[in-house]
C-alpha cells in the first residue's frame, strides 16, 4: 500500500464458516484515512463478518483467505498480542447491540477504565473516562457509576461509543449502531460519531440507504457476499446502476399504491447455494442470458459496478 | 435492602417451617415408638410402659406434641432423648460442632479444588487438563461417598496408617464427592461466560489474557455459581451421616442413625430441624451473596 492516504485495506477477501457458509466471497476496497464509507446490504450478506475480519476478531473457525492491512500491514500475520495493541487504539468497533457490548456487572466508568488502559497516561485512565462521557453529553457524575442496565438503549449507544473514541482509534467500525434506536437517538449518535470521530476512518455499516446518503461520503453495496456496485454516496444512491441497489432503494419508498413498501421478490443465497453467473440474477429484473452463465467483473472499492449490464 | 432482607427471612422461616414439619411427619408415621419393644416383653407391665410414655408425651396426638415441640423450640429446648435421657440440644452441640467442621473443611477443599480446575479447563477448552478433569469428573460421578468412605477406611487398616484418623479419612471420602458436581457447573458457567458478547466486546477492545478473565469473565460466571453455594454446602452434611458412621468420626450422623433405628423421637425430629435451619442460612448467605454482587438486583432501574 504506497498509498499515504490509505488507512486500511481489503483484498480478495473471502470467509467461510465451518458450515459451509461462505459470508464474505471475495470482496476487495480500501479505506483512506478520515473518510466515512458506508457498507450497505440487506440481513445477512456478510456486513458484520466483513468487519470482525477488518478487526481481526473472526471466530476460530472460519476460515479465511485473501488479505487484510491496517496501516500497511496484515491483520492475518500479527501475533495475539499484536492484534491487541491494534484493536482500541487502531481499530474501533462500535456493536450493534447496546446492552450486549457492556458487562452487566460492571459500571460504565470501570468499562471504559478498562477499554483505556495501556493507551492513556498512566493514572490518567478515570481522568479520560470522564472525558469521554461527557463528550458524548452523559454526565459523568450522573452515568459514571451507573450499571448498564439503568440506562436506555440511545444512551447506551452513546455510552459504548465513549468507550470506543476514549482509546482514540484510527478506524471505527460502526455495526448497524442505531439499528435499535429511534430516529431521534439515531440523529443524537451519528451526530457524535461522525463528529468525534472527525480524523478517524469511519467505516458505517447499515442496511438503510437513507442513513448512508446523510452520512456517508461513500457507499459500497453488498450483495450475498460481493460488493456489486460502489461510488459516491450521492451517485450510488441517486443514480444507482446495479439493479440490485435500484431495488434496494425502491424498497425504502411506498409503493406508487396504496403507501405499502416494495419488496425485493424471491430471496438471497443462503449456504453453499450459490447460483452459477451472477449471484443477483435469480432475483434481477434485468437479466440477460449472460448473467446466469458467467460471473460479472468483481468491483473495487472505486466508482464501480458489477453488472453485465454496464459492460455492455 | 430492606425489602429484599425480609423477603429472604420470610422465605428462609417459610423453608425451616416445612422441612421441620416434614420431619416430624416422617418421624410419626414411623410404626412404634421407642418402647415398642418394651411393650412386647412378658415381664414389663403394661402400665409401667405407658407411665414411661406419658413421660415423654408419646402418648399425646402428633400434632399438639408438635405444636409443644415448636414453641420449645423456639426458646431453644429441642425436648429431651429417651435413649440418653438428657437434653437433645446437650446432646447434640457437641456432635452439631464436629459435623460442621467436616463439612466446612470438605465444603473449603472442594471448592478450592472445583474452581482451580475448572479455571484451567475452561481457558483452554479441549486441552490436556480439560480432557483430564471431564474423565475425572465421570468416574467420580458414579463412586457414591459410602462406597468411596469404605474402601478409604479398608486401604487405611490394610496399610496401617494409624495416623489416619476419622477426620482425614471422612474428609477424603467427602471432598471428591461433591467436588465433580462442582467443577461441571462451574466449567460450564466460566465457558458461558468466556462466550458472552460483552466478553467479544471487551475483546474489541483490546482487553485480553488475564485482565479479561479475571475482571470479566470470572465474575460474570460467579453468578450462577454462589446459589450453589448453600445447596453444595447442603449436599456435603447430608453426605456426612453416612461418611461419618463408617469412619467413625462422632458428629451428628452416628446420632442420627442411631435414633431412628431406636425411634429416639425428639433426636429425630432436632436434627431435621437443625439440618433445615443450616439449609435456610446457606441459601440466605448465598441470595446476601448474589444482592452483592449483581446490581441487577440490588437496584432494578
Ligand atoms: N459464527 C457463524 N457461524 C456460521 N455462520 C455464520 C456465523 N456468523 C454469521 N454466519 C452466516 O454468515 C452470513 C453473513 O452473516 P453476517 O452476520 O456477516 O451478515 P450481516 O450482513 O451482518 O447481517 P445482519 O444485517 O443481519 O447483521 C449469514 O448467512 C450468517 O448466517
Ligand atoms: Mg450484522
Amino acid at each position: 500500500m504506497a498509498d499515504a492516504g490509505s488507512l486500511a485495506a481489503v483484498r480478495e477477501l473471502r470467509v467461510e464458516y465451518p458450515n459451509g457458509k461462505s459470508a464474505v466471497d471475495g470482496v476487495t476496497f480500501t479505506m483512506r484515512r478520515g473518510e466515512v464509507a458506508g457498507l450497505l446490504g440487506e440481513s445477512g450478506c456478510g456486513k458484520t463478518t466483513l468487519a470482525l475480519a477488518l478487526a481481526g476478531l473472526l471466530p476460530r473457525e472460519a476460515r479465511v483467505s485473501g488479505g487484510v492491512e491496517f496501516e500497511g500491514q496484515a491483520i492475518g500475520g500479527r501475533s495475539e498480542a499484536e492484534l491487541r495493541a491494534l484493536r482500541g487504539s487502531g481499530i474501533g468497533f462500535l456493536f450493534q447491540e447496546p446492552l450486549g457490548a457492556f458487562h452487566p456487572l460492571l459500571n460504565l466508568r470501570r468499562q471504559i477504565i478498562e477499554a483505556v488502559r495501556g493507551r492513556v497516561e498512566r493514572g490518567g485512565e478515570r481522568a479520560a473516562a470522564e472525558v469521554a462521557l461527557e463528550a458524548v453529553g452523559l454526565s459523568a457524575r450522573e452515568f459514571g457509576r451507573a450499571w448498564p442496565h439503568q440506562l436506555s438503549g440511545g444512551q447506551l449507544q452513546r455510552a459504548q461509543l465513549a468507550q470506543v473514541m476514549a482509546a482514540r482509534p484510527k478506524l471505527v467500525l460502526a455495526d448497524e449502531p442505531t439499528a435499535a434506536l429511534d430516529a431521534g437517538a439515531e440523529k443524537e449518535l451519528l451526530d457524535l460519531l461522525i463528529g468525534a470521530g472527525r480524523g478517524a476512518g469511519i467505516l458505517l455499516i447499515s442496511h438503510e440507504p437513507e442513513l448512508l446518503r446523510r452520512w456517508a461520503g461513500r457507499v459500497m453495496v453488498m450483495y450475498a457476499g460481493r460488493l456489486v456496485e460502489s461510488g459516491a454516496a450521492a451517485r450510488v444512491l441517486d443514480e444507482p446502476r446495479h439493479p440490485y441497489t435500484a431495488a434496494l432503494l425502491a424498497c425504502g419508498r411506498p409503493a406508487a399504491e396504496g403507501g405499502r413498501l416494495a419488496e425485493i421478490p424471491g430471496r438471497a443465497p443462503e449456504g453453499r447455494e450459490r447460483p452459477v453467473g451472477c449471484a443477483f440474477a435469480p432475483r434481477c429484473p434485468r437479466r440477460m442470458a449472460v448473467c446466469g452463465e458467467r460471473e460479472p467483473p468483481a468491483v473495487e472499492g472505486g466508482v464501480e459496478v458489477s453488472c453485465w449490464l454496464d459492460v455492455a | 435492602m430492606a425489602w429484599f432482607l425480609a423477603r429472604r427471612l420470610a422465605h428462609a422461616a417459610a423453608l425451616l417451617m416445612a422441612v421441620s414439619a416434614g420431619t416430624f411427619a416422617l418421624a410419626e408415621l414411623a410404626p412404634g415408638d421407642y418402647f415398642a419393644e418394651l411393650r412386647t416383653d412378658p415381664r414389663v407391665d403394661a402400665a409401667a410402659v405407658e407411665t414411661l410414655r406419658a413421660r415423654y408425651g408419646l402418648d399425646r396426638p402428633p400434632l399438639a406434641r408438635y405444636g409443644a415441640w415448636m414453641a420449645a423450640a423456639v426458646r431453644g429446648d429441642l425436648g429431651v432423648s429417651i435413649a440418653y435421657n438428657m437434653p437433645v440440644t446437650e446432646l447434640l452441640r457437641p456432635r452439631l460442632g464436629r459435623t460442621l467442621e467436616l463439612a466446612g473443611v470438605s465444603w473449603v477443599l472442594s471448592w478450592m479444588a472445583a474452581l482451580g480446575l475448572a479455571m484451567a479447563a475452561a481457558m483452554r477448552p479441549g486441552g490436556w487438563v480439560d480432557r483430564g478433569t471431564a474423565w475425572l469428573v465421570s468416574a467420580l460421578l458414579v463412586v457414591p461417598e459410602l462406597l468411596l468412605a469404605a474402601l478409604l477406611v479398608l486401604v487405611a487398616a490394610r496399610t496401617g496408617v494409624p495416623r489416619l484418623g476419622g477426620f482425614s479419612l471422612a474428609v477424603a471420602a467427602l471432598a471428591p464427592g461433591a467436588a465433580p458436581v462442582l467443577l461441571r457447573h462451574a466449567r460450564a458457567a466460566l465457558r458461558e461466560a468466556a462466550g458472552a458478547p460483552f466478553v467479544e466486546a471487551a475483546r474489541a477492545r483490546g482487553i485480553g489474557g488475564g485482565r479479561l478473565w479475571a475482571v470479566y469473565i470470572f465474575p460474570a460466571a460467579a453468578n450462577p455459581m454462589v446459589s450453589l453455594f448453600g445447596l453444595s454446602f447442603a449436599g456435603l452434611l447430608s453426605g456426612t451421616l453416612v461418611v461419618e458412621a463408617v469412619t467413625g468420626w462422632p458428629g451428628v450422623g452416628p446420632l442420627f442413625l442411631e435414633a431412628i433405628a431406636s425411634r429416639d423421637f425428639y433426636v429425630i425430629a432436632a436434627v431435621g430441624l437443625v439440618a433445615a435451619a443450616l439449609l435456610a442460612a446457606g441459601n440466605l448467605a448465598a441470595d446476601l451473596m448474589l444482592y452483592a454482587l449483581d446490581p441487577r438486583i440490588r437496584r432494578p432501574r
